[in-house]
This record gives C-alpha cells, sequence and structure tokens, in this order.
C-alpha cells in the first residue's frame, strides 16, 4: 500500500534532488511482495553497506552477510521482535542516525538553514527564540490491522523514516545534485523494491521479503477499514 | 477536555479527558530518561510550548546520537511533536503541555501532564 504524504512536491523550496528523493520514498508500496529477486535485493543492500562503511567505518564490518528470508506477517513480526529486544544491536540508533549527524556537523549544516517557508520543517515558538522541528514525511498507511502486526509495521515505518530524514538531511548538507554518495539512497531503494532489512550485527542482515501467497499475507485487512 | 484533530483527515477528530486517562506502561525506558532529562530544563512554574519543545529536542540529542523529532501531528491548538519511533509527543494544552500516544498519525491516549 502507498502512504500519504502531507507536502507539496511542486513546492518552490524543494531542490531537485530532495524532490527525487521524496518522490521515490512516496512510491514505495509498503508491505508488498517484491518484484525483485531476493540477488538484486542484496546487491542494493551491498551498495547502501559500502557507501555507509566510507563515511561509518568504524561501526561497520568490511564484508556483509546478507540472507534472505521470506513469509507472512508473522514471520515479520518476528524479524521486528528479534532486533527490538533490549539486548539487540541497534542498527539505526548504533551506525546510521549517528552517521548522519556527524556529517551534518562536518560540514556546518543545520535544519535552520532551511528556507523559512521550507514545507521540511515547522518553527516553534515566539519570533527569535524559534525551535526548528523536522515535519517528517511518515507514510500514512491507514489503520494497520490489530497487534502485534499493527505495532511491528508501526515500528518499522517509524524506522524507515528516518532513514528518509537522514537521506534529505545529507544531500540538504552536501548542497549539490548527485545522489550517487548518498548512502541512504539504496536504502530508499530497498524499501521501494520490497525488501525490508533486520541488522542482526555490524556484518549480518536478514533482507526480509514479503511472499506473494496471498493466503501468507492478509492485505485485505491493511486495506479495510 | 482537550480536542484533538489528527493529521490523518479521515479520522476526523478525538476527544481526550487529559488529566483522568494515564497509561505510563506505554512509555519505554528510553521515553522516560528523555522525558525526565526534559522535565529537568523546564524549571518555570508555566511553560510555554516553544520552551517545552526546546527542552524536548536537546533532551532528545543528548540522550541519542542523531536523534531527532518530529511533527507527528497537529490539534486546534498547535502541533504534536515528539518521537516516530515510540510515538510519544507533547502538545500545547489548556491545562498546560500534554503527553500524548501518537501511532500512524492518530492520537491513542493522553498520557498525562508533561509540563504544568
Amino acid at each position: 500500500m502507498r502512504g500519504t504524504l502531507e507536502i507539496d512536491l511542486h513546492d518552490p523550496t524543494l531542490t531537485p534532488p530532495i524532490r527525487s528523493i521524496i518522490e521515490n520514498w512516496a512510491e514505495v508500496d509498503w508491505f508488498a511482495p517484491s518484484g525483485i529477486t531476493d540477488e538484486e535485493g542484496a546487491r542494493l543492500f551491498r551498495e547502501h553497506h559500502e557507501s555507509a562503511r566510507r563515511n561509518a567505518a568504524a561501526h561497520l564490518a568490511a564484508n556483509v552477510e546478507v540472507r534472505s528470508a521470506i513469509g507472512g506477517w508473522g514471520e515479520f513480526v518476528t524479524w521486528c521482535t528479534r532486533v527490538r529486544r533490549p539486548s539487540a544491536w541497534d542498527w539505526k540508533y548504533s551506525v546510521l542516525k549517528p552517521m548522519s549527524t556527524a556529517h551534518s556537523k562536518a560540514l556546518g549544516w543545520t535544519a535552520n538553514a532551511l528556507p523559512q517557508a521550507s514545507p521540511l520543517i515547522l518553527r516553534v515558538g515566539e519570533a527569535g527564540k524559534e525551535v526548528v522541528i523536522w515535519r517528517g514525511l511518515y507514510p500514512n498507511v491507514g489503520e494497520l490491522p490489530g497487534e502485534p502486526v499493527g505495532e511491528c509495521a508501526s515500528f518499522y515505518l517509524g524506522y524507515a523514516h528516518s532513514d528518509l530524514v537522514g537521506c534529505i538531511e545529507w544531500q540538504l548538507a552536501e548542497n549539490h545534485d548527485d545522489l550517487s554518495s548518498n548512502p541512504y539512497v539504496p536504502l530508499i531503494r530497498c524499501y521501494g523494491s520490497g525488501f525490508y532489512p533486520f541488522c542482526l550485527d555490524a556484518a549480518t542482515v536478514v533482507m526480509f521479503r514479503f511472499a506473494a501467497d496471498e493466503d501468507a499475507l492478509p492485505r485485505a485487512r491493511l486495506v479495510s477499514h | 477536555m482537550t480536542q484533538v484533530k489528527t493529521r490523518s483527515s479521515s479520522q476526523g477528530s478525538i476527544s481526550l479527558i487529559s488529566t483522568t486517562v494515564r497509561h505510563p506502561g506505554a512509555l519505554s525506558a528510553r521515553d522516560r530518561t528523555i522525558i525526565n532529562l526534559a522535565r529537568g530544563k523546564l524549571r518555570d512554574t508555566r511553560v510555554e510550548f516553544g520552551d517545552a519543545v526546546r527542552a524536548l529536542r536537546e533532551a532528545v540529542e543528548e540522550t541519542i546520537s542523531g536523534g531527532r523529532v518530529f511533527v507527528l501531528g497537529s490539534t486546534i491548538v498547535g502541533p504534536i511533536v515528539g518521537s516516530l519511533i515510540s510515538g510519544v509527543g507533547i502538545v500545547d494544552a489548556a491545562a498546560g503541555v500534554e503527553l500524548l500516544y501518537v501511532r500512524s498519525g492518530i492520537v491513542r491516549r493522553s498520557l498525562g501532564r508533561f509540563a504544568p
């Protein structure tokens, strides 16, 4: 299912690369079966990993083992539960979020640099004491099914969304149109291709995809509300 | 009573009785750490929403490397600002800044007061 986003892609303050990133995000058909092979999915993740390692080598293994997994919501919930255990290695908090912040800091970029009218941010508080907050582009996919599926799907969307913001922030800090060195771009492509990475540690990722079998994937429950 | 209208227009508006509904179990250890740190930054008896947002953002940044706060939705008086991961956010309410649990753009419940 494609989420609805609350943004005008024709907003004049959006630069072409940012517009392109958001368009790709808007095209993601969440929790749908993949249209590409496991090998192609693995290649996308390796592309991300190699790019991320160029910027966060201390936090990622030189070689990543890419495992494939396929299933329905039951398996998806199992993987979500596994990576959310308190003792689990946290991919986003350990690598991706710090990498984005370090990159912006190195280039001296903050969200305060965005135009006053940018649809990406909201300024809160009195003039002169404003706090800049990301509006975010969380995909509103409608009412999710009952627990624990809904809660796990919401968790995954939230984590994937942090990759989108990392992707946008990276490109804004770079301040050019070339997306080829942005380590988050291949990740957005993973989601768009129907692959859902679950990183177990700095050297192991499970690339989960939903089975095409409708019995294994109760999508009707997702769109009916 | 706080009238809350979420970003999901199809959901219409939701009413919350802010002072009586509390579900502290919805807060993770990380949420509690951040909220307590943010509260510690607010010393005034009457806190402006902008000050609460600033304190929350600083607490998130100090607790999580690369942590950010987002607009989770909006109410009739302004935005709900918080974590897209946990769904916990703050909103300006008549009785003071309030904690809410939001998921998929929909307010699920009040978590009580954030600041006086």
